[in-house]
């Protein structure tokens, strides 16, 4: 292949997607509206955090809170794949629910009161590009249900909120593989970070000479007002907040011992560490892989052994569960909310792989010391005339509710001009 | 940005990909690292290189031109202010 600017600029547009935070070599994402913002109302200075959990790949609540109170009927269209109720965590005070048996942790947290579990939240019927991943997806991270933003410029659901927080060190999102769209805004940029430490200048082959002459060059300012100076000035400006992050970040202990191996537990570790460090953070957004359970969905189950997405809830579950304690030993838990998420839900019924196809309704979780620990929202009725959609899991919960009752509880600010109408609140805080 | 820096380590970055830069170096006589760094601006910009710019690539490739410091020069041309401009 020749070395020529086309080549590489059509290189580029193959493979751009996805990429923003995949590279080890220069993880600053998005500084680019920094700073820069059209300004306006600041209508929101408080020191609330919002930290999203992005299960990605439609996570099946059915066997992630399993209805006890229809068990018959959940066995009867799950005899493969079900959770057996010897192995099932029954809700305290809620006995006709119970969690996968991978949840200790948060059914522990529920037990303190801090988890509000949301049956079968999802879109409605006529939202665009039910049960598929990418637009299911933005739907998700948008909250637009049209799909109709999505061929302009689309914004994230907190990302519009965060337009309007006080500006701090940094940006105020920050997406550590949660969903960039969520944070970002319609005048402000998110920061994507593959990871703290990796937020730096990286190369690899010939590393200190590259990065040295890299230094040198984007202190050498372009022509004044063009496209080039501008550019060197926002990469300027991430260099920059790269080496405060890092240098920021750098005395935080962990209070808790984070589960090891576990890829959540590891960015919501950084997410303690980036709080702590009081750069302005307001919001957050991680995620979690492997949700796509077409086939052998508890794979590996035995007597004593989790199944495949068992051991999935359980990393969700002992992440959430040493990130709450970590954030109460460093005494800012009052100040944090996090939610727990997914595309969309699963069939009822077991396909002939032993796993379950893309479905509708699921469930979701809303967690911290604020909360109203309970269960919220209808359990979707499993029977074969109230499923929905040619046999799914219907949807008694908008999703938009559960936002709008955190933009206006926990945050105080108003739902509407975020979310673009108003959706009944369910009660959780 | 970002993905601009991305592709641009990968772009330099694969000794196994079909740039063949012994190849280019040998074909193009590119025996200085000057010539090498005005062959890689012309190859890869579609304006001039800022001469402070340039000089320091140069001076980066220390007197080399082998496969490691004309990858790494292909790379700061690529992630250059300069590059941006059309």
């Amino acid at each position: 292949m020749a070395i020529t600017r086309r080549n590489f600029l059509r290189r580029s547009a193959i493979t751009a997607v996805g990429l923003s935070f995949a590279s080890p070599l220069l993880q600053t994402s998005a500084f680019g509206s920094l700073r820069q913002g059209r300004g306006g109302s600041k209508l929101n200075l408080s020191n609330k955090v919002i930290v999203a959990v992005n299960l990605f790949g439609g996570n099946d609540g059915m066997n992630t809170v399993i209805p006890l109170n229809q068990y018959a009927r959940y066995y009867q269209l799950r005899p493969t794949i079900h959770i057996p109720t010897d192995r099932a965590l029954v809700l305290q005070n809620a006995p006709d629910y119970a969690f996968n048996p991978g949840m200790t942790a948060l059914h522990a947290l529920y037990g303190q009161g801090k988890v509000a579990v949301i049956n079968g939240v999802g879109a409605p019927p006529d939202a665009y590009g039910l049960f598929d991943h990418e637009a299911s997806q933005y739907m998700f991270q948008s909250s637009d249900i049209t799909g109709s933003a999505s061929a302009t410029v689309p914004s994230g659901w907190i990302g519009r909120y965060l337009d309007h927080v006080q500006e701090g060190i940094v940006t105020a999102g920050v997406n550590l593989g949660g969903g960039e769209l969520l944070l970002r805004g319609i005048d402000r940029e998110a920061l994507s970070i593959g990871s703290i430490d990796q937020f730096q200048v990286q190369p690899g082959f010939d590393g200190e000479a590259r990065k040295a002459a890299y230094n040198d060059i984007m202190a050498i300012p372009a022509a004044a007002g063009g496209v080039a100076e501008r550019n060197r000035m926002l990469r300027e400006s991430a260099i920059e907040q790269s080496a405060i992050v890092r240098e920021r970040t750098a005395g935080y202990e962990p209070s808790v011992e984070y589960p090891a191996d576990n890829y959540l537990g590891d960015s919501l570790r950084q997410c303690t560490q980036l709080l702590t460090a009081d750069l302005g953070v307001r919001a957050l957004a991680v995620g979690y892989d492997g949700y796509d359970t077409h086939a052998s969905q508890e794979d590996g189950r035995n007597d004593t052994q989790l199944g495949y997405h068992s051991v999935l809830m359980r990393d969700v579950s002992d992440a959430i569960g040493a990130f709450q304690a970590d954030l109460v030993g460093h005494g800012i838990a009052q100040d944090v909310i996090l939610l727990v998420f997914s595309e969309f839900g699963r069939r009822p019924e077991e396909n002939n792989d032993a796993g379950t196809d893309h479905g509708y309704g699921s469930v979701g979780f809303v967690v911290g010391e604020t909360v109203h620990g309970g269960v919220y929202g209808e359990y979707p009725n499993l029977n074969e005339d109230r499923l929905v959609l040619d046999g799914n899991v219907d949807v008694t919960t908008d999703f938009r509710s559960v936002y709008s009752e955190v933009l206006a509880e926990f945050i105080g600010t108003d739902p509407v001009p975020v979310l673009g109408g108003t959706f009944p609140a369910l009660g959780f805080l | 940005m970002t993905i601009r820096d991305s592709e641009a380590d990968d772009f330099v970055s694969g000794y196994d990909a079909s740039i063949n830069v012994p190849k280019i170096i040998r074909k193009k006589r590119l025996t200085t690292p000057e010539l090498a760094v005005d062959y890689l601006s012309d190859a890869l910009l579609a304006g001039p290189l800022q001469e402070e710019v340039r000089s320091r690539i140069i001076d980066y490739m220390d007197g080399r031109v082998d496969e490691e410091k004309f990858r790494g020069a292909m790379w700061l041309v690529i992630v250059s202010p300069d590059f941006q401009r059309n």
